[in-house]
């Protein structure tokens, strides 16, 4: 049965909880050190965002700097986050191990598979969601995301015991304050704790043992509890962090983004906006699971009379498909049948407005 | 031709141990990512590449590759200076996903060491090795 190592770092500094896995994937690259699990929780909160996105169109920088909150650009992809203690990660770093597939739709089935059933034995009876979703009762309750760093397979993600949901969603960049507050309620919505699930929250080292436990018996490994090098501890002091804490790390420049805002906030849902020109500007704001609608808001400089028709046409809208020729039948029809009027926009202005938001899914 | 689990290898290309392709054309050499590599990773969200006019060495980082939540790197498959960076990928990444050794091509890079480093890849007509690498890079991928 194969050796891994388990570092288990308690509860550490932003930076250290964020990113010394990358200074182990290095040394096990470089055929160092051992295949390992770490476990760990951050002592302090920060900011975090996927290695792909734009620093200043994702986090709200005004906020987290008059806040004293760290913001870290980790090296695996995903979406913009707010961490604290109130997470256990769990982060595995691998190279060639038999344990650890490299087709990342397995690689999450198999990983994940020990998240849930960790989350069952803590009496949470929460279910793997491909890709790369844990949820109970369809709501998400662990984020993960993975990687390569050279030759070393990297998976990190997280149970979460407790939520700010007031902060996940003020750290965030968003367009307007209704978009938070949408943002904010959806996410209360999707996302949940264990301690919504089961009043309290376990205790970390509780979480942590049973993970371990779970691990060895699902991955097939068996866990040799070690401690952090002295290469590890020279190649996150003198390369990882001083490159996370760099300007020209965090500022990095993303790849070409599309218009418009895009925050996923759980399996298959987004909050999204995005502005359509048509002869008046058409603003959308809407909550979409998969491709269907659950909430859409329509703003812009558009007038329409009678003016209540926005309202019964946003009502109309929920839980259709953002389906071009689904959507066209549905506005014309609600066109013929309500006859608003709305001067310089047409039922395919909205269709087409409707298939921005689209674009940002 | 190659084929792996559904997955071509055309035979006139050249295939690099960090699954990126490359072909001759002219003086340049166009590179990509491979067919089976980009269903392993999974339909591709983001890709961000280093600019057009930068050397980079062989076994090197080209770029960066993002497939929902994970990311993985763009090797050079061989040295030389970066010519081109395919212009539709930034819009559309899953190009590497439709077409890899087509639309999905990633750079046309200008070799600066071709004679001696395209012996260390493999080429598409030598069926038995990368039949062989093929084989060992599966068993890896726990399949």
């Amino acid at each position: 049965m194969e050796k891994w190592r388990l570092l288990d770092l308690g509860e550490a500094e932003p930076y250290t909880a964020q990113t010394f896995y990358e200074a182990v994937a290095e040394a096990v690259h470089r055929g160092l050190s051992p295949n390992t699990l770490i476990l760990v929780q951050p002592a302090t909160p920060y900011a975090c965002i996927g290695y792909h996105q734009d620093l200043d169109k994702e986090i709200d920088l005004e906020f987290t700097e008059a806040e004293g909150l760290p913001v870290i650009r980790r090296s695996q992809g995903g979406g913009a986050t707010y961490l604290d203690s109130g997470q256990v990660f769990y982060q595995l770093i691998s190279r060639d191990s038999e344990a650890v597939p490299r087709i990342v739709d397995r690689l999450f089935e198999k990983v994940l598979g020990v998240t849930v059933e960790g989350y069952q034995r803590l009496g949470v009876p929460a279910e793997y969601k491909p890709l790369n979703d844990v949820v109970v009762g369809g709501r998400k309750i662990s984020g993960n995301g993975a990687g390569m760093h050279e030759s070393a397979s990297i998976l990190v993600g997280n149970y979460i015991m407790d939520l700010n949901y007031p902060l996940m969603a003020r750290v965030l960049r968003v367009p307007d304050e209704k978009f938070r507050d949408k943002m904010a309620k959806s996410m209360e919505q999707w996302v949940t704790t264990l301690k919504r699930e089961l009043g309290e929250s376990p205790p970390p080292e509780h979480i942590k043992e049973v993970y371990a436990e779970v691990f060895q018996e699902l991955m097939g490994v068996t866990l040799v509890p070690g401690e952090p090098t002295e290469e590890e501890r020279r190649i996150y002091a003198e390369e990882t962090r001083p490159r996370h804490t760099s300007r020209e790390w965090l500022y990095m420049e993303a790849p070409h983004g599309k218009p418009g805002r895009a925050v996923k906030i759980a399996h298959e849902v987004k909050v999204v906006e995005a502005d359509h020109k048509a002869g008046k500007l058409i603003r959308l704001r809407a909550e979409v699971k998969g491709t269907v609608i659950l909430d859409l808001r329509v703003t812009g400089d558009l007038f329409v009379i009678p003016k209540e028709a926005v309202r019964a046409l946003e009502a109309e809208l929920v839980g259709v498909h953002l389906d071009e020729s689904e959507l066209l039948e549905k506005i014309k029809r609600f066109y013929k049948e309500k006859s608003p009027e709305s001067p310089g926009v047409t039922p395919r202005d909205f269709v087409d407005a409707l298939m921005k938001l689209k674009t940002l899914l | 031709m190659v084929k792996i689990e559904g997955h071509e290898f055309p035979e006139d290309l050249y295939y690099h141990r960090d699954h990126m392709w490359a072909r001759l054309e002219g003086g340049k050499v166009r590179v990509g990512y491979n067919a089976w590599a980009a269903d392993a990773a999974g339909k591709l969200v983001s890709i961000k590449t280093r600019p057009a006019g930068k050397t980079v060495k062989e076994g090197k980082t080209l770029g960066s590759i993002e497939s929902g939540k994970w990311v993985g790197s763009l090797k050079m498959p061989l040295t030389g200076n970066i010519a081109e960076i395919n212009p539709g990928l930034s819009e559309k990444p899953s190009l590497i996903n439709d077409s890899p050794y087509g639309e999905g091509w990633v750079a046309l890079i200008e070799p600066e060491n071709l004679e001696a480093e395209l012996k260390t890849l493999i080429l598409g007509s030598d069926k038995a090795t990368l039949e062989a690498w093929l084989k060992e890079e599966i068993e890896k991928a726990g399949v």
